[in-house]
């Protein structure tokens, strides 16, 4: 018995926008950066994201279902989760850790706190940070092979002898201290290096995120600051070669680009006020330096993230707008 | 002063009381402890000491 | 009267899981379930010693060194129970290590001993200490379980998950544990708590689960606090008039 008059308090507005039209945005957003981690890793990328996405929609529906909760698979917010926690994921994970990975991030993280829009942290970034248990797998970074090499058997359970064939990234080379000299910056650029499945390419990842901002789904002010922050830093801490190199390797290495604009940005865990954006932003990016640097993993923006995700409450109350006339 | 005598008083009293039964404790058990658990200090003076013979 | 207070104290007023008292030792010592077992009956041992004698002196405890009195009992009973491990199991005393002596600031004794036995006849008070004991006991065994399990493939000590299982170093750390407890936390409150039947169409069906949930427990407990204030406020006049005369 279903309800078509709405009951409602003034004021009442009309609009398409919902859940499900931010998620498909998103979607959209993230497909080039997918199809291009599917030509260079092979089809067992595409497998792995398969795993990641059913797992997630699978894990929800049951949740809710257990529990006599309303279904919100529809809204497409666990599909979103699916894809950003596989693109966090080297390609040649074993395929349990992404179901593992799954529960962890909808079961845990996202409905035990309520559900969208209530999660503490970003779900798929604390479920790749969980998976670190395993740091066998989740550091073994496959080379890239394109479509003309060899490739990984698409649907094999577990790849046996990844540590013969794993490859460093160009922040692990980084972090040993000297400057990647196999992968140009130009390489980087378009994603011609080793990673996990969706942070390689930086030209895609930023398209996709220029149609977010067209849309209007998220503003500048998150990826801005991150980036420009880690940039700043990045010139300043230079340890060899060109100062204008260096910040390059650092802002197109690792997850950044994914982490600025597709993570970071999620609603339930940035900052709602533009002044906290940007210290939002800048504090992310801050942290992803001094992680990179001083911190054990190549690769932290992570970690940088989640952090400060549990301080969004602290720095929406301190950047509350003062009311007309109100106490300062 | 009688307020005084009895709370305070009861305290004195609880702890003696306490600490009797502790050290009767101590007596049975400070021996064993010893053994499994020498103080540094005192055993490594010994073991120079046994060294010298 | 008694099996009522042993069901109490394992389910619905489990110290650990719905009282949250004793949260110390059930994140350090959890790692595996024999480290858990001791650290539960040492507890309980405690708990047992002081719940009888501080029910046996309640009437000679003076209510303004009450706190006092009580701490320097329990901390008695601890160093006592601290020496004769120390003594006679000495592996045991090794493995719980500083958590022994931490057992006096555990809040469950000096809880149970302010709420019940400072209040309550020495049957009581020992029943009371035993249900508390071995709830808090039971407890700890189920999260060491679950962190031994899943983080070393073993039960105490024997291998259950075979050989080849690799072991995930996420549960012994204390951010497993964090979670562990969590989790059992929410599960325990969801099993103990027994909410109304909502319509589902009804708008407000899911806020209407918390709320329901909680306004069950609420009677339990009031007749028990409003008893401890009229005796508070009775103790009170007596001391007025004896300090008057």
């Amino acid at each position: 018995m279903n309800n078509d008059l709405i009951f409602s308090p003034s004021p009442h507005i009309k609009t398409p926008n919902n859940s499900r039209v931010l998620m498909i945005d998103v979607l959209v957003a993230l497909t080039p950066a997918l199809i291009w981690g599917v030509i260079v890793f092979g089809p067992r990328a595409l497998t792995v994201v398969t795993v990641s996405i059913l797992s997630c929609v699978i894990f929800e529906t049951l949740f809710r279902l257990i529990l006599k909760r309303p279904q919100t698979i529809l809204d497409f917010s666990a599909v979103v989760t699916g894809l950003l926690l596989a693109f966090n994921l080297p390609a040649s994970v074993p395929l349990w850790i992404p179901i593992v990975g799954a529960f962890f991030a909808i079961v845990i993280v996202k409905q035990l706190f309520g559900g969208i829009g209530k999660n503490i942290m970003n779900p798929a970034l604390a479920a790749r940070v969980f998976l670190y248990s395993w740091s066998k797998h989740m550091t073994a970074f496959p080379e890239p092979s394109f479509l003309n090499g060899e490739h990984m058997p698409a649907f094999a359970i577990s790849i046996n002898n990844i540590d013969a064939t794993a490859s460093a990234t160009p922040l692990t080379v980084i972090k040993q201290g000297a400057i990647p000299s196999d992968t140009s910056i130009f390489d980087m650029l378009i994603g011609n290096c080793a990673g996990t499945i969706g942070e390689i390419s930086a030209v895609l990842l930023i398209l996709g995120g220029l149609f977010l901002l067209a849309r209007k789904v998220i503003t500048w002010h998150i990826p801005v600051t991150f980036i420009g922050t880690v940039a700043v830093l990045a010139f300043l801490k230079n340890i060899s070669g060109s100062s204008i190199d260096f910040m390059l390797y650092e802002i197109l290495g690792g997850g950044l680009m994914l982490g600025a604009f597709f993570m970071a940005t999620d609603y339930a865990t940035s900052p709602v006020t533009k002044t906290g954006r940007l210290i939002y932003g800048a504090g992310c990016g801050l942290l992803t330096v001094l992680f990179r640097f001083y911190g054990g993993y190549a690769e932290s923006v992570s970690f940088a993230i989640l952090i400060m995700n549990l301080l969004v409450w602290y720095i929406d109350r301190f950047t509350k707008p003062v009311r007309f006339g109100g106490k300062n | 002063m009688k307020y005084y005598l009895r709370t305070a008083g009861t305290l004195i009293i609880i702890t003696v009381c306490v600490v009797l039964m502790l050290s009767v404790i101590n007596l049975f058990t400070s021996d064993l402890i010893e053994e499994h658990e020498p103080d540094s200090v005192a055993s490594a003076s010994v073991e120079v000491t046994e060294n010298d013979d | 009267m008694m099996i009522k207070q042993l069901k109490e104290g394992v389910l619905d007023n489990n110290p650990l899981l719905i009282q949250l008292l004793g949260i110390c030792p059930a994140l350090a010592m959890t790692t595996n379930v024999s480290n858990a077992l001791g650290i539960g009956i040492a507890t309980m041992v405690v708990l047992l010693l002081s719940n009888l004698f501080i029910s046996l002196l309640r009437k000679l405890i003076p209510n303004e060194i009450r706190i006092a009195a009580y701490i320097v009992i329990i901390a008695g009973f601890v160093s006592a129970v601290e020496m004769l491990i120390k003594a006679y199991l000495p592996e045991l005393g090794r493995s719980l290590g500083i958590f022994l002596p931490l057992i006096v600031v555990n809040c469950i004794i000096l809880g149970r001993a302010e709420t019940f036995a400072s209040k309550n006849k020495v049957l009581p008070s020992l029943m009371d200490g035993f249900a508390m004991g071995f709830g808090f006991t039971f407890a700890l065994i189920v999260v060491a379980s679950i962190r031994e399990i899943i983080g070393a493939g073993t039960w105490f000590g024997v291998n259950v998950l075979g050989e080849s299982y690799q072991s995930v170093l996420f549960f012994i750390m204390p951010s497993g544990a964090f979670i562990t407890l969590g989790c059992l936390v929410a599960l325990m409150k969801k099993l103990t708590s027994f909410p109304k039947k909502v319509p589902k169409n009804s708008i407000e069906s899911l806020e209407s689960e918390s709320v329901t949930a909680e306004k069950v427990e609420e009677p339990v407990e009031i007749p028990a606090e409003e008893e401890v204030i009229v005796e508070e406020i009775k103790e009170e006049v007596e001391v007025a008039e004896k300090n008057d005369n």
